[in-house]
């Protein structure tokens, strides 16, 4: 049984099929709860404000970039070569679902391959990062947040341009997610509400999209080589309605 | 109950733990209902049956999560073949004996997950606390499962 079990664990096309079989089984269910008359008034809300706040969310998204599109032009202003902030290709889907278990931070949203949707895409809203997709199906796809120890954003503290390594701290004690910036310069001098933001390193997350702000910093425990940095989500976690996925940028 | 009902009630469950909020005063976690769908099959289906009901209830809940896929229905299978072979010295009335099966499956659950999360001192208050909510919940599913039993004379 374990060495079956083993093996349904590993990423091949068998289990991957199992898997969306199982996500496509469950997915009805999930969605079942769209249709109990308590929260019938709030889906025919949110389809009536849905263009609105696509083009809400892309542009308070777009007006974020552009202000780290300013700062890259003063420090590049006498380069002609430097390339304008890219625009982003989006997909807006709805959260159906959330993470079945208690171990692991994830949502559910109501688009996949269909929409154009692929692995590894950013997700985001008009506050900031949100995650990246991962196990796409036709019709649906998980969303691994940031706030999950096994996600990890390349990030840059805004003003001191200090790169790091931010992803999920888990911790049971608190309702609100934790995120952790690693790998920050032990010499960095790092001010209290800074914002931090995507660094577009690695090639998932587009550069400029904000992830949250600077808490407290303390030098890391086991090396005392770099800091480690509390980050506050600027993203309410807990009211995930609607997403952007980012599927090109250009 | 029939196998029929059970998948159903798998399929109820894992939604209804995509679905529900975390539970804030609660210091956030989710609550998990297939470890007392497991239990109620383990105590009183056929043991084979029981088994693949687990198996797909893990295979379910890995599908609605970020975890590695079959990583619960190895917890779930373990925990069935563990309640299946002591079900003649266990009494599956008494509420006890259902909250103690409800909680060790969430437990076995828990420890296995700590393998792909790790193991820290928040996570295991956390494994305890959500231990004794699906233990409560075990409670809960015997007596509406039971009563629906008498009621509509489910096998």
């Amino acid at each position: 049984m374990v060495g079956w079990i083993v093996f349904l664990g590993q990423p091949t096309r068998f289990s991957t099929k199992l898997r969306m079989v199982f996500v496509q089984l469950c997915t009805p269910f999930v969605e079942l709860g769209d249709y109990f008359p308590f929260v019938q008034s709030r889906r025919q809300l949110a389809r009536e404000n849905e263009r609105l706040r696509q083009e809400n969310d892309v542009l308070r998204q777009e007006v974020r970039a552009l202000g780290e599109t300013g700062r890259e032009n003063l420090r590049l202003h006498q380069l002609l070569d430097v390339k304008e902030h890219s625009a982003f290709h989006t997909v807006t889907a709805r959260v159906i679902g959330r993470d079945a278990s208690n171990w692991w931070r994830s949502l559910q949203i109501d688009r996949g391959s269909n929409d154009g949707l692929a692995d590894n895409m950013a997700v985001l809203n008009a506050d900031g990062l949100i995650g990246k997709t991962t196990s796409v199906t036709r019709g649906q796809a998980r969303v691994l947040l940031i706030t999950d120890q096994n996600c990890k954003a390349a990030a840059l503290l805004q003003d001191t341009r200090e790169p790091g390594v931010v992803s999920g701290n888990p911790t049971a004690f608190s309702v609100s997610p934790h995120l952790t910036m690693t790998y920050v310069n032990r010499d960095a001098k790092i001010a209290q509400g800074e914002s931090v933001i995507t660094s577009g390193l690695g090639g998932v997350f587009p550069k400029g999209i904000l992830i949250g702000a600077t808490a407290r910093a303390r030098m890391n425990r086991q090396t005392g080589m770099y800091q480690d940095v509390d980050v506050v989500p600027a993203v309410d976690f807990r009211r995930l309605e609607e997403v952007i996925v980012i599927t090109k940028s250009e | 109950m029939n196998t029929l009902i059970a998948i159903t009630g798998i399929l109820i469950a894992v939604a209804l733990q995509a679905r529900m909020p975390a539970l804030g005063w609660l210091g956030g976690v989710r609550l998990e209902f297939l470890p007392a769908v497991v239990v109620y099959a383990a105590l009183t289906m056929h043991r084979r049956r029981a088994f693949l009901l687990a198996l797909a209830a893990g295979l379910a809940q890995d599908a609605l999560s970020a975890a590695p896929f079959s990583i619960s229905a190895l917890a779930y299978g373990i925990s069935t073949i563990v309640i299946t072979s002591l079900r003649e010295a266990l009494d599956r009335d008494l509420p006890w004996v259902q909250w103690s099966a409800g909680a060790s499956t969430s437990i076995v659950a828990s420890v296995i997950a700590f393998f792909a999360v790790g193991l820290s001192l928040g996570n295991i208050f956390k494994m305890l606390e959500v231990a004794s909510i699906s233990g409560v919940l075990a409670v809960a599913l015997f007596f509406a499962a039971d009563y629906a039993r008498l009621a509509w004379g489910f096998e």
